[in-house]
């Protein structure tokens, strides 16, 4: 990270901090090491930005599953603050700022207040290497999937402090299984990506998304049937890894109350519930990025797209409404499917994705040096799976079309004046 | 928390011992359980009731015989029809009055309704205890049919009070078969989209399938009846086989549990048995509508019922169980003695029973398997 | 169930086919909802007609009493098991008619059973289609319907049965005089609760019966057809008690 802090010998900047701070350097006339000044003061910028990002990102999404989730039980969902209700975020917000500060007074005092801030900053952590188009991103790390992965582990400290510190044994007993859970799934979601990473050849997430192309062909998701799995493999490990149902035994209202958010309130509760909103976020980009192309606009070269600000703008819709797709599709599983035990959760981990992951790797490895020397072949093989996995969206389609002619389109029995 | 159940634990151990309930949001009612758990496996989970109890049959001895029909809705407010029917047809034995056969239909025709309406909650609840959101909201969305039909026959939603000593007290509203008709009509297809979304979903059958097995000798020894014996594939429905009202004139099949995804017995039976009791529920409906006779809905009964001396028990086949009403008269004008026996209270039984090894994921499949209603366990 | 024994492999494939299968159709059919309309009925602004309109005619909403058409039977006051109706009906000395002192219905404590309006003979008992009556203060529940002292309605032969009033009317005309919010009188408000109610909490003074209730058999509770017997027969013995179990020891008394 520093070595692209500093002078770079010329090679054109990629990422926003560095553009920032070049442009700051400009201005001031800074030298030496207080031009490290104007680059923390563009680090500060850019994460402004992206706390303005996520903030707006977390709040309307909240909005979508509470309308989502209202369809899909028959019913209507909030619809009296503001049109249609897409304000209920603002005002849930700031009911909960508004709220008495309680630390219970068994509760460890520092450990408590600490907890929601563990789990948040790693949760915001992950934003610095996530793109947004060819020339927007914060920081354009090498290492960057392995960054993702190493950071969102700053999430169990924080929710096993949590579960701990509330003096609570049901808190307790949350924390655990969820410090049980993030933990396990850390290894199917590492291999998973090791998929993409072996096909582009590098861990930058830039590198990964230049490796594929805007058709669908080109995604690194229907390279190989490999990597496709490594989507399903990699999409449910996520899903575990932010406490989503099927997986969001930590916050079984059922059986806990709220697991480790027991005796939360106020804004340290909202800090717990906007991570988990804005992970969404990171589940689909990482895996829109790593799968299904990122911003790649189909028949545009990356190296134009990264040059043209309306390309830029046109890469970052494209990138938004993938991630978009996903995060619909996170939330449509939370609203269909009931929660896994804690030891299924276990066996899915060791005994199914992790084993699955380990033979997609294998296989993709093995795709990789055949398709060298059939490189048509190659080509064919991911028009036929691009064209299989659209054939499966349409027939989810499809079958919702024949439940509702069956059922009749009025969902009830008689008419409501 | 009474601290006198702490003496029903060994606390030599140093176990983690839990309160779930009473305010829980997955007792079904006001319910505690105290639980010796090492981790996520516990050793013993010991139910305590009694924070719902009203003093029904305390209540029954100082009302009229007649007036005690509201209070009987009460008992289990989701089965409030069979509540009324048991004590109705209690009342009647002593007295020797003979129902009229019209009214023998309508019963029946409500009783079943009234049992598709209990099952659809207590399967939506079974789902949202186990996490799925989605299929507690379409039970309820399909229940609704039935409270405004009941809201149309009766009056009321929820506590009907439709059935009175000799008889019913409504007939039937102009155009009430047409829309029972539209009503069972959507009725199938509803149930097997349910069965799409949720009983056969995979990680519902592996949260259900072989957990907490009940035997079938398990199940007489600790008294089940309903649905939940049925699962465990003892053939016994007081419907048919000790037959009251005008069910022996009504076909329908008795579901069993089959053990199809796991153990006979377990969790998912309970779960499936209830499914198909709706759709053999729906038959019946059909068969009381079509052949519902002329006559009137209500016997000649005096003014001021005052049987004479004696006693009488009169059980009828609720959502839940069997429903017992045992009830003793002195000749006056107000009951000596209303017993009340209900399925939910034997099924707290067999929790504590069967709970050692069981994970507290687990101790809520069971409770929720079980169907339990609190207002039921405490009377 | 198929033994995992038999084939491992097969039960590891299958497990996986199954959850994506039962996935798959599960999200079809909650995709096919978000396609219907939803069923909300956004009470109590939103709505085309109020819903006292769309209530059936059987409908146990809050209680009315017609006192034109009372008869003074007092029935009502009888079947109520709670005892919420207060009907006061005396006897004037001079002219000996009777004449209906006070008929008012708590309905704060009434459980909305139809009890009363089964026994009222004239109908002038009925419930209506209202189900709105807050009040901030327990007392102005109690709804008084009649003013002053009137006679009691008589059902000639000779006259035509009086049309009722609209249902509703009277309740709505009673309820608009007690504002929502109309604080509690003094201690003297001639406003009372009724009559004190029938259960006994505490415990009947009942006298011993003079014959043993339980001499007599059982009535028989149910048909015991050959078909129940075999049915019974069909049933799988219970397991013996429990080790520790007392009935044991009732057993060696015995």
């Amino acid at each position: 990270m520093t070595g692209t802090l500093l002078a770079t010998g010329g090679a054109p900047r990629t990422d926003l901090v560095g553009t920032l701070g070049d442009w700051a350097v400009r201005i001031t006339g800074l030298s030496g090491w207080k031009s490290g000044l104007a680059y923390l003061g563009a680090m500060v910028v850019v994460a402004a930005l992206l706390l303005a990002f996520v903030a707006l990102f977390a709040g309307p999404v909240t909005w979508v599953e509470r309308r989502v989730a209202g369809r899909m039980q028959s019913r209507i969902g909030p619809n009296r603050v503001g049109p249609h209700g897409f304000l209920q975020w603002l005002a849930d917000g700031l009911k909960n700022l508004l709220k008495e500060d309680l630390v219970p007074r068994e509760a460890d005092p520092v450990l408590f207040r600490l907890a929601p801030y563990f789990v948040w900053a790693g949760m915001f952590g992950t934003f610095a290497v996530l793109p947004f188009s060819a020339a927007w991103i914060a920081a354009d790390a090498s290492i960057g999937i392995l960054y993702v992965m190493a950071i969102t582990a700053l999430v169990v400290v924080g929710l096993i402090m949590g579960g701990w510190a509330s003096n609570s044994k049901w808190s307790l007993l949350g924390g655990m299984r969820s410090a049980a859970q993030i933990v396990s799934y850390e290894i199917p979601t590492a291999l998973a990506i090791l998929c993409p990473v072996l096909v582009a050849g590098s861990l930058s997430t830039q590198d990964i998304i230049r490796a594929q192309g805007g058709w669908p062909w080109q995604w690194i998701a229907f390279h190989d049937p490999f990597c496709l799995a490594a989507l399903v493999v990699f999409f449910i490990a996520s899903l575990a890894e932010g406490n989503r149902t099927p997986f969001d035994i930590p916050e079984a209202e059922s059986e806990l109350v709220s697991g480790y958010n027991t005796e939360y309130s106020g804004f340290r509760f909202l800090a717990f519930l906007f991570a988990e909103w804005a992970n969404l976020w990171i589940m689909g980009a990482v895996a829109t990025l790593a799968f299904l192309g990122g911003w790649q606009l189909p028949g545009v070269p990356a190296d134009v797209q990264a040059a043209s600000i309306l390309l830029n703008v046109a890469g970052m819709a494209v990138f938004v409404g993938k991630t978009s797709v996903l995060v619909l599709v996170i939330i449509h599983l939370r609203w269909t499917l009931p929660r896994i035990r804690v030891d299924q959760m276990m066996n899915i981990c060791w005994k199914y994705l992790v084993p699955i992951s380990f033979v997609c790797l294998l296989g993709a490895a093995g795709w990789m040096l055949v398709a060298r020397k059939l490189p048509r072949a190659g080509v064919a093989a991911s028009v036929a799976l691009s064209i299989a996995g659209a054939a499966l969206v349409l027939s989810l389609f499809v079958r919702a079309r024949w439940n509702r002619l069956r059922m009749g389109a009025a969902a009830y029995w008689k008419q409501l004046t | 928390m009474d601290r006198s159940i702490l003496q029903r634990f060994d606390l030599t151990g140093g176990e983690m011992l839990l309160n779930m309930g009473p305010q829980h949001p997955s007792t079904h009612g006001v319910i505690n359980f105290v639980i010796q758990a090492d981790g996520e496996v516990m050793q013993k989970a010991v139910p305590e009731v009694g924070y719902l109890h009203r003093g029904m049959e305390k209540i029954a001895e100082g009302m009229t015989w007649a007036g005690f029909m509201p209070f009987t809705d009460r008992i289990d407010y989701l089965g409030a029809m069979f509540a009324n029917q048991g004590y109705a047809m209690a009342v009647e034995r002593l007295l020797g009055v003979e129902v009229p056969r019209r009214a023998e239909h309508l019963r029946v025709l409500a009783c079943e309704l009234n049992r598709i309406a209990s099952h659809l909650i207590g399967l939506g609840s079974m789902a949202l205890d186990l996490g799925a959101s989605t299929p507690f909201t379409h039970a309820i969305r399909e229940r609704e049919a039935i409270n405004d039909l009941t809201e149309e026959l009766c009056g009321a939603r929820l506590t009907y009070n439709y059935a009175r000593v000799g008889g019913v007290s409504h007939d039937i509203p102009s155009g009430f078969d047409a829309r029972v008709k539209r009503f069972l009509d959507r009725f199938l297809p509803f149930v097997d989209e349910f069965d799409r979304l949720i009983t056969r979903n995979e990680i519902f059958v592996k949260r259900s399938a072989s957990v907490a097995v009940i035997t079938a000798a398990e199940a007489i020894a600790h008294g089940l009846a309903g649905p939940n014996l049925r699962a465990s594939g003892v053939d016994w429905d007081l419907r048919r086989d000790e037959p009251y009202s005008v069910y022996p004139e009504m076909e329908f099949d008795v579901p069993l549990g089959r053990g199809e995804r796991g153990v006979v017995g377990d969790c998912y039976d309970r779960f499936v048995v209830r499914v198909e009791e709706m759709r053999q529920s729906a038959r019946i409906v059909r068969q009381a509508l079509g052949g519902l006779p002329a006559g009137d809905i209500q016997a000649k009964v005096p003014r001021k019922i005052k049987p004479a001396p004696g006693s009488c028990y009169a059980a009828v086949e609720s959502a839940r169980g069997e429903m017992g009403f045992y009830v003793v008269s002195d000749g006056g004008p107000e009951p000596y003695r209303v017993k009340i026996r209900c399925g939910s209270f034997t099924a707290m039984t067999i929790i504590e029973h069967k709970s050692p090894g069981l994970m507290i994921a687990d101790l809520v499949a069971l409770f929720a398997s079980l169907d339990v209603v609190a207002p039921e366990v405490d009377r | 169930m198929t033994a995992t024994r038999q084939c491992p492999a097969r039960d590891y494939l299958r497990n996986i086919w199954n959850a994506l299968y039962s996935t798959w159709e599960g999200m079809s059919v909650t995709l096919s909802h978000m396609y219907r309309r939803p069923i909300t009925t956004q009470y109590p602004d939103r709505i085309a007609k109020p819903v006292e309109d769309r209530l059936p005619e059987r409908y146990r909403g809050i209680l009315e009493a017609e006192v034109d058409l009372c008869t003074g039977c007092q029935a009502c006051a009888r079947d109520c098991p709670i005892g919420c109706i207060d009907a006061e009906v005396r006897a004037d000395p001079g002219s000996r008619q009777r004449l209906i002192h006070r008929f008012s219905i708590d309905i704060g404590k009434c459980m909305y059973c139809g009890l009363c309006t089964d026994a009222c003979p004239s109908g002038a008992l009925r419930h209506t289609q209202l189900f709105v009556a807050s009040n901030v203060d327990v007392l102005n529940l109690v709804i008084d319907f009649v003013d002053e002292p009137r006679p009691v309605h008589k059902a000639r032969k000779s006259e035509p049965a009086p049309t009722p009033a609209p249902r509703g009317s009277i309740l709505a005309g009673r309820l608009a005089r007690i504002a929502w919010d109309r604080p509690r009188d003094l201690p003297g408000d001639p406003r009372q609760r009724p009559v004190d109610i029938k259960i006994a909490i505490e415990g009947r003074d009942r006298p011993e019966a003079e014959t043993d209730l339980l001499a007599e058999p059982m009535l028989p509770a149910a048909k015991a057809s050959p078909a129940s017997r075999a049915a019974i027969a069909r049933l799988p013995r219970a397991e013996p008690a429990p080790a520790d179990a007392p009935p044991e020891e009732a057993k060696q008394d015995a």
